[in-house]
């Protein structure tokens, strides 16, 4: 035993001349009454209880997450509903597309891809002339519109340089 | 009668909703938990009043209590929370504790003069409480470090080290006194 423990021993035996109280009787008397009455108005609590009542909860409040979830996806789709009803009206039965484009070419192509539903030999056929003719279109109605050059200039072209100037 | 069986007994009566379990948890807790709360709390009127509020919780979650692994590890865990919540309010209603309240006494077998007692309520009193609680249940309950750790859901290493710097403290303020 070292010195350490003997002086802990020596002060163990110091603090042992002094002693904590032991509960009274009328202090036992007094907690287990209000013990007892606790037992008799606190109902029986079955322990299988427990688990199925955290399991009830946790369903309700999924339940109620979800319904949230939903009214909020609603209301924030509410204001695209009108505008995918248009573009399905301007499509004419197309079905209205995530993002639906807005160049009349494009629609036509979409439209075409949306009708090839049926794979058989002579439909694809079909499918793939179809669409060789709206891509032969595509060149001709590009060059019917040729973008004019003159008020498509850009303002960082230099003009040529004149006689006036320095070099 | 032998802990064990005690614990047996208990566990028997409180998943038969027995009442009898009152006086069983009695005679298994109260002293120990008694002496418990007066090192954590410094007073004996407020050890009495967490006492009886930790008795109707053991009570009304009776049936957690006779699933649990350790009973009176379970027990001690309610009795520790129930004082550190009372210990919050005081702080809150900034309620001055009357110092000159006596939780601990002479012993009858071998009576000293009170002022000793004084003294070392006093040194005791001025330690951090967590070691505080632990000299407490090592002097005068008697309890092993493995005990206190398991009782307190503490590692060993760290109960004897808060008993060693508890002693350590309590060397310095009881100076005079060990010669």
């Amino acid at each position: 035993m070292n010195d350490k423990d003997t002086r802990n021993k020596r002060l163990e035996e110091l603090l042992r001349k002094a002693r904590l109280p032991e509960p009274s009787p009328q202090l036992q008397e007094r907690i287990t009454d209000a013990a007892k009455r606790a037992w008799n108005q606190s109902p029986l609590e079955l322990p299988w209880l427990i688990p199925v009542r955290r399991l009830v909860v946790s369903a309700a409040a999924a339940v109620v997450l979800i319904g949230l979830a939903n009214i909020i996806s609603d209301r924030a789709l509410s204001r695209w509903g009108a505008s995918a009803y248009a573009a399905d009206q301007q499509l004419g039965g197309v079905e209205p597309l995530p993002e639906i484009p807005y160049n009349p070419f494009v629609r036509r192509l979409v439209s075409l891809g949306i009708r090839s539903s049926v794979i058989d030999a002579s439909s694809l056929s079909s499918h793939v002339e179809s669409l060789k003719r709206v891509l032969d279109e595509a060149p001709q109605s590009g060059a019917a519109n040729p973008p004019n050059p003159d008020n498509g200039r850009s303002g960082l072209i230099l003009s040529p340089p004149s006689a006036n100037s320095y070099s | 009668m032998d802990k064990n069986l005690a614990e047996n007994e208990l566990r028997a009566a409180l998943a038969s909703d027995d009442p009898a379990a009152v006086e069983l948890l009695w005679n298994c807790y109260a002293s120990d938990l008694f002496a418990f709360l007066q090192a954590v709390l410094r007073s004996r009127h407020d050890a009495e009043d967490v006492l009886q509020t930790v008795f109707v919780r053991i009570v009304r979650k009776r049936h957690r209590l006779a699933g649990a692994r350790c009973l009176d590890a379970y027990v001690y865990r309610i009795a520790r929370n129930e004082a550190s919540r009372l210990a919050r309010c005081r702080k809150k209603e900034q309620t001055v504790r009357v110092e000159s309240e006596s939780w601990l006494m002479v012993r009858q077998s071998r009576p000293e003069p009170s002022d000793l007692v004084e003294q070392l309520q006093a040194a005791l009193a001025r330690l951090p409480q967590p070691q505080r609680e632990v000299i407490v249940m090592k002097v005068y309950k008697e309890r092993t470090f493995l005990d206190i750790s398991r009782l307190l859901g503490l590692p060993a290493n760290t109960v004897a080290s808060r008993y060693r710097y508890g002693m350590e403290k309590l060397r310095t303020l009881l100076g005079n006194l060990i010669s």
